[in-house]
């Protein structure tokens, strides 16, 4: 029986174990009687030796495909290659590290910001401004200076959109568009690198 | 003559310095995520002279010997308002360099990388607030 199939590939997907079926790597059009034989369909069994990343193009996926179903005509529509990686897919990263990379994130900011404020006179501005705006001279004007570093966190805060974001659910933060930019970079690095390999 | 250069002198500066400013500014994308986050983009000529305005009233406080004899509280407002300007342009520079992100990618965090984010920000709190009670009276 002659059918067309249109197939077409996740961009990238995390996966636990070393072999990889059809529906991991794939979105397809089928009739339901195709269905659970697609689903058993094994495209490709990663040796340990491969690396973590391996990419799975669309002519692995037909090559898979016409073993079980040499009739068909497939029809691609959408990505050409899926990068797989090899990875228990969403284990939480443990405390241990996250509570290091914290530690070193809060001393470096606080170091830096000092840095930035003495590279910048901050304290002489403070105390100009203070004088200009009161007409009284007061070298520790920590009326000015303690809500000043209240609004430097919360200006941070609020330009990750982290305290809007339930609310613009529907726009993604500046953070979660460069997360998904170097993600993006990188697959694209691995695309072309790896292919080059048999 | 030397009225003439020196006038000359400062109108260029002032330009040069103005339009580094602006392109600055620009580069950080400061006010587009403020435009997107209120939804007001229609009131972008605002926002502009609102910049304009602060930088201009900025450097004539900062250049003429004068005392505005406000309440003291008046400055707090200042502070804060200040605070989250230099706040969000420090975000924003910690984005333009891609910190994040390999730091995620690296530690192999990525759900947590909301707690980072409050750790530099709180970091930046508390590292201004021990210099301005602690270190400044040195």
């Amino acid at each position: 029986m002659e059918q067309i199939v249109y197939i077409s590939l996740k961009r990238h997907v995390r996966l636990d174990e070393r072999r990889i079926s059809f529906f991991d790597v794939a979105e397809a059009e089928v009739g339901e009687e195709a269905q659970p034989i697609l689903e058993k369909l094994v495209i490709k069994t990663v040796q340990p030796s491969a690396g973590n990343v391996v990419i799975v193009t669309v002519l692995d996926v037909i090559h898979a495909l016409k073993t079980e179903f040499p009739d068909t005509q497939v029809v691609i529509a959408g990505e050409t290659e899926s990068i797989v990686s090899l990875q228990p897919a969403n284990t939480p990263a443990s405390f241990w590290k996250i509570a290091l990379v914290w530690i070193v994130l809060f001393t470096g900011a606080a170091l830096t910001i000092m840095n930035f404020h003495e590279d910048v006179s901050m304290q002489k501005v403070h105390v100009l401004i203070y004088e200009k705006i009161t007409g009284v001279k007061n070298e520790q004007p920590l009326l000015l200076q303690i809500p000043y570093s209240i609004g430097l966190g919360l200006g941070m805060i609020l330009f990750f959109n982290r305290l809007w974001q339930k609310r613009l659910n529907e726009e993604p933060g500046p953070l979660d568009l460069e997360m998904f930019k170097y993600e993006e970079d990188i697959n694209g690095y691995l695309a072309a690198n790896e292919k080059d390999q048999p | 003559m030397t009225i003439a250069i020196i006038l000359f002198l400062g109108l260029s500066g002032g330009l040069a310095t103005g339009a580094g400013y602006v392109a600055f500014i620009t580069v950080l994308g400061v006010i587009p995520r403020l435009m997107s986050a209120t939804k007001t983009k229609s009131s972008i000529q605002l926002y502009e002279r609102s910049l304009v305005l602060g930088v201009v009233a900025g450097t004539l406080l900062h250049i003429f010997n004068v005392h505005l004899h406000w309440p003291a509280f008046t400055t707090a407002f200042i502070g804060l308002f200040s605070g989250l300007f230099i706040g969000m342009a420090a975000a924003a520079l910690t984005e333009v360099l891609n910190v994040f992100p390999i730091l995620a990618r690296r530690a192999g965090v990525y759900a947590e990388i909301n707690v980072l984010m409050m750790a530099v920000a709180l970091g930046k709190m508390t590292g201004s607030l021990i210099q301005w009670i602690v270190f400044s009276p040195m």
